[in-house]
């Protein structure tokens, strides 16, 4: 019996274990859970401190990169949010996050969700071919009636209620096109559990 | 005191992150350089954290023998285990944490996620109803992109990828665009309320 | 017939059998390629094939083992194109556990077309840090990343040696991105603060959100779930787990809208008893 075996008929019964709940709530179903975050919760801080703490932060404090001591501090800081008593230390660590998270939200987001958006949404209408000139027509209506829909400042009368109207259906097929694609990746994921169970571990399937 | 020095540092790493777009050389963008990389760090750290979290709620389950302790005891062990496999083992193929990671981690996560297929199939009958225009749109916008980007579709008629390709390109990118500018207006303000010390929920 | 007394497993049983029985007895559908530039997989593809041999690309697997089935098949394709054409391939991950997914893809060809790891291609690991970890790797990738996934300093590593800060020598960034951090900060930091060009393979769930980044040509290539894997595949020549998942993808896509016409017609059906 070789390891290989062995795991996939772990594999094949904890699989089980999480399908039953589909018949209802069961004992299979919550071991298996259980197991699934603790493995979980495992492999992310051995995988994180080989990948990160290691070569960005031990090897150089032990080459003795003496500046390496500021995160190994905020780091430490952070898990002062474990002691009630220092807790507050660990603001410091947050803050660095938050603000650093801010500063690049702010620029990268400004500049490639706002601008190049933007940027893009202007452009000639008739482009040679009758479908896709009609297609960049739309594309501009949709995209200015959208945003009229989100601009809540103003109360929706006038020409902004009949924008906001028009974004809503817009907006109505992109949610549309959005669950297609949801129903499509959920599918997915459940092709490739099943063409486990039949190909890797019943090998009924080639 | 204690909100003052968390203000400023937030303050001072989102500025400097801001300018090194504008200066990415000497001085800003040396010093935002080394500012990244201990970011990395301090992020595995608020991983780390929350996995303690993790632990000590479970373990506070467990020795306090609270209802479901044992499922307490079933997780604290998997973790306590897959860490030991991981840090002594090693990590390499064929270690004991790369065979939890296959044959355990993998089709757990895989068969967790792949339940939501059944409860979108029951959604779609049970609650998909074309009660108005809105719906209307929406349901045929849809059926016509789930039939349009199989190969059914292709099958059935041709035009239904076309038709698919065209809805994805056009009305669905208007749509989308428009919800892609109002959430960077809204990443915008909420970074900028952030940077200069008006939005503060995150220290307490 | 009221649709809130049903239960849902008759449901469940349907979906199931929609899936399990196309995989059982295949109907082979032919899976239609369209080889328009409006196609982000055709724009991929012939972006990767347009690169010349010797070229070095990153690809970030940056998913878990739940998007697995829709971007390992890309990720799988893409690597074997890259080899076919003497490509250097560079992977990084932004989620943990794409490591063991980019090692599964580096090796699933790589003794067909016989390339050795360090010369041809490299594992570098995991980096935490979302955009801020993206923008390290940008920057200065070797000293992102001072050791491989094995341990050997990357100022050794014959594959990086073209490769330079600002990624310099990488023709081409491909991020596979099941959510954040992914196609999001790959595209703000890669392609729009240093000019990399940058292919995004995503799940089918955020695949219409990114479409604005591809008209707007901040993505070169866009694949969105199974079935853009699938499309790969067939452009390359190597149908895998995605082309065979097809037929399922299709008769489940069927039996749902059939559910959704049935629910309908009750619906109306209960709405007019109820107006008489």
């Amino acid at each position: 019996m070789t390891v290989e075996f062995i795991g996939l008929w772990i594999a094949g019964f904890l699989t089980l274990a999480i399908f039953s709940f589909l018949y209802r709530d069961n004992v299979f179903y919550k071991i298996a859970e259980a197991v699934y975050v603790g493995i979980s919760a495992g492999y992310i801080m051995v995988q994180s401190w080989h990948d990160v703490v290691i070569p960005n932060l031990l090897i150089p404090l032990k080459s003795g990169n003496w500046l390496y001591i500021i995160p190994a501090a905020l780091s430490l800081f952070m898990l002062a949010q474990l002691i009630p008593k220092i807790r507050w230390i660990s603001r410091i660590s947050i803050a660095f996050v938050v603000g650093t998270g801010a500063g690049y939200g702010f620029v990268t987001y400004l500049k490639s969700n706002l601008f190049e958006q933007v940027h893009s949404a202007i452009y000639p209408l008739w482009s040679g071919n009758i479908w896709t000139s009609l297609g960049g027509v739309v594309l501009l209506i949709g995209t200015v009636t959208g945003i009229f829909y989100f601009f809540f400042s103003l109360e929706h009368k006038g020409v902004l209620r009949i924008g906001a109207r028009v974004g809503m259906m817009f907006l109505m097929i992109t949610f549309g096109a959005s669950f297609g694609y949801t129903v499509m990746a959920r599918i997915s994921l459940l092709i490739g559990r099943i063409y486990f169970i039949l190909h890797d571990w019943l090998q009924i399937v080639k | 005191m204690k909100r003052m020095i968390p203000l400023f540092i937030t303050f001072a790493s989102g500025f400097l992150i801001i300018m090194s777009f504008f200066i990415p050389h000497y001085p800003v963008g040396e010093l935002t350089n080394i500012m990244k990389e201990w970011y990395m760090v301090v992020a595995v750290f608020a991983m780390i954290l929350g996995i303690l979290n993790l632990f000590k709620v479970n373990a506070h389950k467990l020795i306090k023998l609270k209802p479901g302790w044992w499922y307490a005891l079933i997780l604290i062990s998997a973790l306590i285990f897959m860490v030991i496999a991981g840090w002594i083992g090693g990590m390499e193929e064929g270690s004991w944490f790369d065979f939890l990671f296959k044959f355990v981690y993998t089709p757990l996560n895989a068969t967790m996620f792949s339940l939501l297929a059944f409860f979108v199939a029951s959604a779609s009958f049970r609650a998909f109803r074309a009660r108005n225009i809105d719906a209307g749109l929406l349901l045929i916008a849809a059926i016509l992109v789930m039939l349009g980007r199989v190969p059914l579709g292709n099958l059935i008629s041709s035009y239904l990828p076309l038709i698919q390709s065209w809805i994805m390109e056009f009305p669905n990118t208007a749509g989308q665009r428009a919800i892609m500018i109002g959430a960077a207006l809204g990443v915008i303000a909420t970074s900028l309320r952030i940077i200069i010390g008006i939005e503060r929920s995150y220290l307490n | 017939m009221k649709i809130k007394e049903f239960d849902r497993r008759i449901i469940f049983i349907f979906i199931a059998l929609a899936v399990i029985i196309p995989l059982l007895l295949p109907l082979n559908i032919p899976i239609p390629v369209d080889k328009s530039m409006n196609n982000g997989v055709y724009r991929a593809y012939n972006l990767i094939d347009s690169l010349p041999s010797g070229s070095v690309i990153l690809i970030s697997f940056d998913f878990d083992p739940a998007a697995a089935p829709e971007l390992l098949p890309m990720g799988q394709a893409m690597v074997a194109h890259a080899y076919s054409k003497d490509i250097g391939v560079i992977t990084t991950a932004l989620w943990p556990q794409g490591v063991r997914f980019a090692e599964e893809a580096l090796l699933a060809h790589a003794h067909t077309y016989q390339k050795e790891r360090w010369n041809d291609f490299v594992n570098l690991g995991y980096k935490a840090g979302g955009v801020v970890a993206i923008d390290n790797i940008v920057e200065d990738i070797k000293k992102t990343y001072p050791l491989d996934l094995y341990g050997k300093s990357t100022a050794e590593i014959p594959v990086l040696q073209p490769v330079n800060t600002n990624l310099e020598g990488v023709s081409l960034i491909i991020t596979l991105s099941a959510g954040d951090p992914g196609v999001i900060g790959w595209v703000q930091i890669g392609r729009d603060r240093y000019g990399k060009k940058v292919i995004a393979g995503c799940t089918a769930v955020s695949a219409p959100a990114y479409r604005p980044y591809f008209n707007s040509g901040q993505l070169s290539g866009l694949l969105g779930g199974m079935a853009g894997a699938a499309e790969y595949e067939q452009l390359v020549n190597l149908p895998g787990t995605a082309s065979s998942g097809m037929d399922a993808q299709s008769i489940a896509h069927l039996f749902i809208i059939i559910f959704i016409i049935l629910g309908n017609i009750i619906y109306l059906v209960n709405r007019r008893k109820t107006v008489k």
